[in-house]
């Protein structure tokens, strides 16, 4: 589903460069639901951002849902982000001047689904939300918030998943309800990728890639075996 | 000092981050700061200019003049003044109108003018004099030379040398080009009834008296006296002892006492400086407020970016001034901007408008320099004041907020505004489709703001579109009324009155073609005096053709009422200003003060009750008609003065005017169309300025449109990005702040189509008729200016998210996506 080849990612800043990931390969099964852990600066968001499209490899190749997009051309990128990505913020960003509704239909919309109104209120549904449809984001909390983005990122019936950080700004509680609908995607087949520097939320995961200084450190299952999500606790 | 160099520093990042709304601002303030530094003190230029001319040439006191035709012995009227105390200079003028022929080579040069018999001896004239512009003026005992009016001259390239005809075959030679007072604005003559001739329409001849009396056969005969007033001297009580002499030692004459302070040209100009400058500086305050409106605009946006930095300033414990001052300075810092360009730009608009001027209205004497550094100061201040104040409101607001609220209110989701009205509305379209609205909704106060700056710039475009449409519409209604008949008529005015039966008369209805054929189908004589409507306490002049009832050329155009009376008095159609002005209707009588002949060169005034019988479609105020049948009460029954053909099939204007050139007794020959000409030469010039304006007001709704874009495009950086990446292209987030855009435009020029209308008809109301006494402007809007206005405005203001599109390119997605404010 996902495979990456050797990536590189420099950034120049000033004289100095500096790399943001060195040599990275790695591949991800569809269905699968893999934790990118690493403290700050070790490269894991410029890991999602090239997973999603969103940045260009310095040199190597990434493939998603066998789509070159190393060599795929600014409007080609655009159309594979709306076909295949569903992407979760840390800080959700919603669209304020639409409800919660709007704002999963927005994403269905531009999708191109023909009855987005219909998915969008099944999405909200879904992520336990259908109280509050007409609420505006300011109106809602900080796990609500999230709650509709995460809705909003399946109201596109897209495969991957990427979410960065999507339980920073989330009290614990919270944090454990985001988790179980991340989880939950599983079932339905897609493959879920999280970004976190929290080692807690690592446990629940099927894979998790620690990255350190832009190069990965450890792939495989969590240490100490899968658990449970209801075992958390930060 | 290091601590202020530092904050204006941390400023002027912040600044240089926004260049382009800045700039946008800075041009902004720039215009208005130019034109109220730049032209702040036209006013007093003007005047100045006007009152040293004036005061260099001698611009006579008091002018007698006679009813028309009239003429008085030379000698005879000079010993009566002689015996008046209190009057420094007294100088006898022979004025006749006349065409003047300046063809020079192949260029066909054929137009009314005006020969002005004028005293040189003595070094004279005294009053009046004339300012020589170019070549000389003549000696006073030198004959067959005159001096031309200089626009006139200058407009035909004419040269010192050059030789000119007047109406009859009198040559003459050119020796110099010059002005006088009377002429610094080139009215026509009284018989035309139009008050606004051009500089190329009209030739202004400067002689020697005696030659101009030799000339038109009226030795020792004079139709005009100047006087200059002693010193100390009681204007009104001279007046009345002057007029009360002459009247006496002429009885059988009309005399009339005018002040030169009086002159229609004069106050044309005077009165034309003072509202120039009110319009001038309203249209700088317009600018100024939509710069404001601006300013406040990007002032919010600034302060709500650095939100977080202000909290974090306030955690630091430092006082509220210092957290204030950054932004300030920024507001600060844009006022400098607008005013360094600014006072440029006012240099370079004194040294359009001052040429401008000198083009349009030269005068001899130019008092000083346009730049008026007290209009410069104001300037400064306002251009610095306003701005500062609007980056004052938004940047107060923002450091009274709690500590707390300041430094957590990145991570509170943004308000929706007035989407809340929105909440369970079924609205058309698709939750893309429905954005712009929506994103308009939730900053309301940014988009009254954007919508108030785009109606100052609407309001101006549309009050410049107003007052070219209601001059072009009243130009129409002139055309229309003038040709709805026989538009290819010729009147020609006669240089006295002759029986309708002189062989003169006559002789015009015989006129041939070199081949013999006869160049006039149809021919009436008319009648056409000068006089006074007088209703109560109300009076104006009139200019009043006495038409045949049966005219199978042209009678009047009627709005209502009839063109013959039946009742006891005499019946007259007057234009629907004057019988306005004179708060008459169809049926009420008023009084017609009109020369009545006495003797064959002399007229009295007398006065005649007449009937207003119709209104007619001419918006001219001073046209009035009467029929020729009920002329007797002038004294004028079975006379003419004024002759109105009709051209044979194929004979051109210019055919006729040649023609009758050398043959005596002719005054002037103009085609009917012909005074639209002119109107349409003066428009030119008037066109071009609005037109200006029109860019103008375009430009700045445009500017502020840009940075309201700019503004909300930085606003929404995330959520564009998020957009950019859930896979919505550029394109179409172009085509949703395009969307935004049209909203606003259309409101805003909406609501400023209506200010603009609404102003418009103030000013046309209030000011303009006032200002053009003579005319009835029609207040107007063309269905064609409205919606080219709109879509214009509309246009202009929906394409700015195109120039804005490069901004959109640039957002990094990723580091957008997780910036926090």
């Amino acid at each position: 589903m996902i495979k990456l080849d050797n990536v590189t990612k420099s950034y120049e800043m000033g004289p100095v460069s500096v790399n943001a990931l060195l040599g990275v390969t790695l591949g991800i099964e569809r269905g699968e639901f893999v934790v990118v852990l690493g403290p700050s600066g070790s490269g894991k968001t410029t890991l999602l951002n090239m997973i999603g499209g969103l940045d260009t490899p310095t040199s190597g190749s990434v493939t998603v849902s066998h789509r070159q997009l190393t060599s795929s051309g600014s409007i080609d990128k655009f159309a594979f982000r709306r076909e295949t990505i569903g992407f979760i913020f840390q800080s959700f960003n919603l669209f304020p001047s639409l409800t919660a509704l709007e704002n999963v239909r927005f994403a269905a919309d531009m999708k191109g689904i023909s009855d987005a109104l219909a998915v969008a209120k099944q999405c909200l549904d879904d992520v336990g939300l259908s109280q509050r449809i007409d609420h505006f984001p300011h109106e809602l909390s900080g796990g609500e918030q999230q709650r509709v983005a995460i809705a909003r990122a399946l109201a596109t019936g897209n495969p991957v998943l990427l979410a960065d950080e999507p339980t920073g700004e989330l009290d614990f509680r919270t944090g454990i309800q985001i988790l179980k609908l991340l989880e939950s995607q599983i079932k339905a087949d897609k493959t879920v990728l999280v970004v976190t520097h929290n080692r807690e939320i690592s446990r629940v995961a099927d894979r998790v890639v620690e990255l350190s200084s832009g190069e990965i450190v450890s792939d495989g299952d969590p240490k100490g075996g899968r658990a449970d999500i209801s075992d958390l606790h930060w | 000092m290091k601590k202020l160099f530092f904050w204006l520093r941390w400023a002027w990042r912040d600044l240089r981050t926004r260049w382009t709304q800045v700039a946008a601002i800075a041009f902004i303030i720039a215009l208005a700061t130019g034109i109220f530094a730049g032209l702040g003190g036209q006013e007093t230029w003007r005047i100045a200019s006007m009152d040293l001319s004036y005061e260099s040439l001698a611009l006579h006191d008091l002018k007698i003049s006679l009813t028309t035709g009239s003429l008085l012995p030379q000698s005879q009227a000079l010993a009566v003044l002689e015996d008046i105390e209190g009057l420094a200079a007294v100088e006898p003028r022979l004025v006749m109108d006349t065409m003047v022929d300046a063809s020079q080579g192949e260029q066909t040069i054929l137009v009314s003018g005006r020969v002005i018999g004028v005293d040189f001896s003595q070094g004279g004239p005294q009053i009046e004099r004339i300012h020589i512009d170019q070549g000389r003026l003549q000696h006073p005992n030198e004959v067959g030379v005159v001096v031309l009016e200089t626009k006139f001259s200058r407009h035909y390239d004419l040269q010192p040398g050059n030789r000119v005809q007047l109406m009859g075959g009198e040559e003459l030679t050119a020796v110099g080009f010059g002005v006088t007072p009377e002429y610094f604005m080139v009215m026509p003559p009284e018989q035309t009834g139009f008050d606004m001739l051009g500089e190329s329409s009209m030739a202004i001849v400067y002689m020697a008296l005696p030659e101009a009396q030799a000339i038109y056969g009226y030795d020792n005969q004079v139709n005009e006296i100047l006087i200059q007033l002693a010193e100390g001297v009681d204007h009104v009580q001279i007046e009345e002892e002057i007029f009360e002499q002459m009247s006496a030692a002429f009885p059988q004459i009309g005399i009339f006492l005018t002040r030169g302070e009086d002159n229609p040209a004069r106050v044309m100009m005077y009165e034309d400086a003072v509202e120039d400058q009110e319009m001038l500086n309203m249209i700088a305050v317009f600018f100024l407020i939509g710069a404001s409106l601006a300013a406040y605009n990007l002032a919010g946006r600034l302060v709500e970016s650095q939100q977080r930095q202000i909290g974090i300033g306030m955690a630091l414990g430092l006082p509220r001034w210092k957290l204030a001052l950054r932004p300030l300075l920024v507001g600060l810092q844009i006022a400098f901007f607008g005013l360094l360009l600014g006072i440029p730009l006012g240099y370079v608009f004194t040294q359009l408008f001052g040429n401008l001027m000198v083009e349009m209205a030269p005068l001899p004497f130019y008092a000083g320099s346009l730049l008026h550094p007290p209009s410069f100061l104001i300037a400064a201040a306002l251009g610095i004041l306003l701005p500062l104040l609007s980056t004052f409101i938004p940047v107060i607001q923002a450091v009274r907020k709690e500590p707390l609220e300041t430094l957590q209110g990145h991570l509170a989701a943004k308000d929706s505004g007035l989407n809340r009205w929105l909440k369970g509305a079924r609205l058309p379209g698709n939750t893309f489709s429905q954005l712009p609205l929506k994103n308009i909704l939730r900053s309301p106060k940014r988009s009254l703001l954007t919508i108030a700056g785009i109606a100052m710039a609407i309001a101006l475009l549309f009050m410049f579109t107003g007052f070219l449409d209601s001059f072009l519409g009243t130009l129409d209604q002139m055309r229309t009324s003038m040709l709805y008949r026989s538009p290819e008529r010729l009147v020609i005015i006669l240089d006295f009155f002759y029986p309708v039966d002189h062989e003169q008369v006559d002789d015009l209805q015989n006129l041939e073609t070199a081949d013999g054929q006869l160049m006039v189908s149809t021919m009436e004589p008319w009648l056409r005096l000068g006089g006074h409507l007088r209703q109560g306490e109300q009076e104006i002049e009139t200019m009043l053709e006495y038409f045949p009832i049966n005219s199978q050329i042209w009678v009047p155009n009627l709005l209502r009422g009839t063109l013959s009376g039946s009742g006891e008095f005499p019946g007259i159609i007057l234009s629907n200003r004057a019988a306005r002005d004179l708060g008459l209707d169809v049926g009420d009588v008023l009084v017609l003060e009109h020369p009545f002949q006495e003797g064959l060169f002399s007229f009295r005034t007398e006065e005649t009750e007449v009937q207003l019988i119709g209104i007619h479609d001419s918006p001219i105020r001073g046209l009035s008609y009467l029929a020729l049948d009920d002329a007797e009460f002038t004294g004028l029954s079975r006379t003419t003065n004024m002759i109105v053909v009709n051209p044979a099939p194929g004979v051109r204007v210019d055919d006729i005017r040649a023609d009758l050139f050398y043959q005596p007794g002719i005054l002037t020959i103009n085609a009917t169309s012909t005074m639209l000409d002119f109107m349409d030469e003066l428009l030119v010039m008037f066109v071009g300025v609005l037109r200006v304006m029109q860019i103008v007001g375009l430009l700045i709704a445009f500017l502020i449109a840009y940075n309201s874009t700019s503004i909300n495009i930085d606003d929404r950086k995330r959520e564009v990005a998020t957009m950019f990446a859930y896979g919505v292209g550029i394109r179409k987030v172009v085509f949703s702040e395009i969307g935004e855009n049209l909203i606003l435009g259309l409101i805003g020029t909406v609501t400023g189509g209506f200010l603009g209308w609404w102003v418009l008809k103030q000013m046309m109301l209030t000011r303009m008729e006032t200002m053009i006494e003579e005319m009835e402007l029609l207040i107007n809007i063309s269905p064609f200016s409205i919606i080219a206005a709109v879509v214009l405005g509309v246009v202009l203001v929906s394409i700015t998210p195109i120039i804005n599109a490069r901004k959109l390119k640039r957002i990094d997605i990723p580091s957008t996506l997780r910036v926090i404010e």
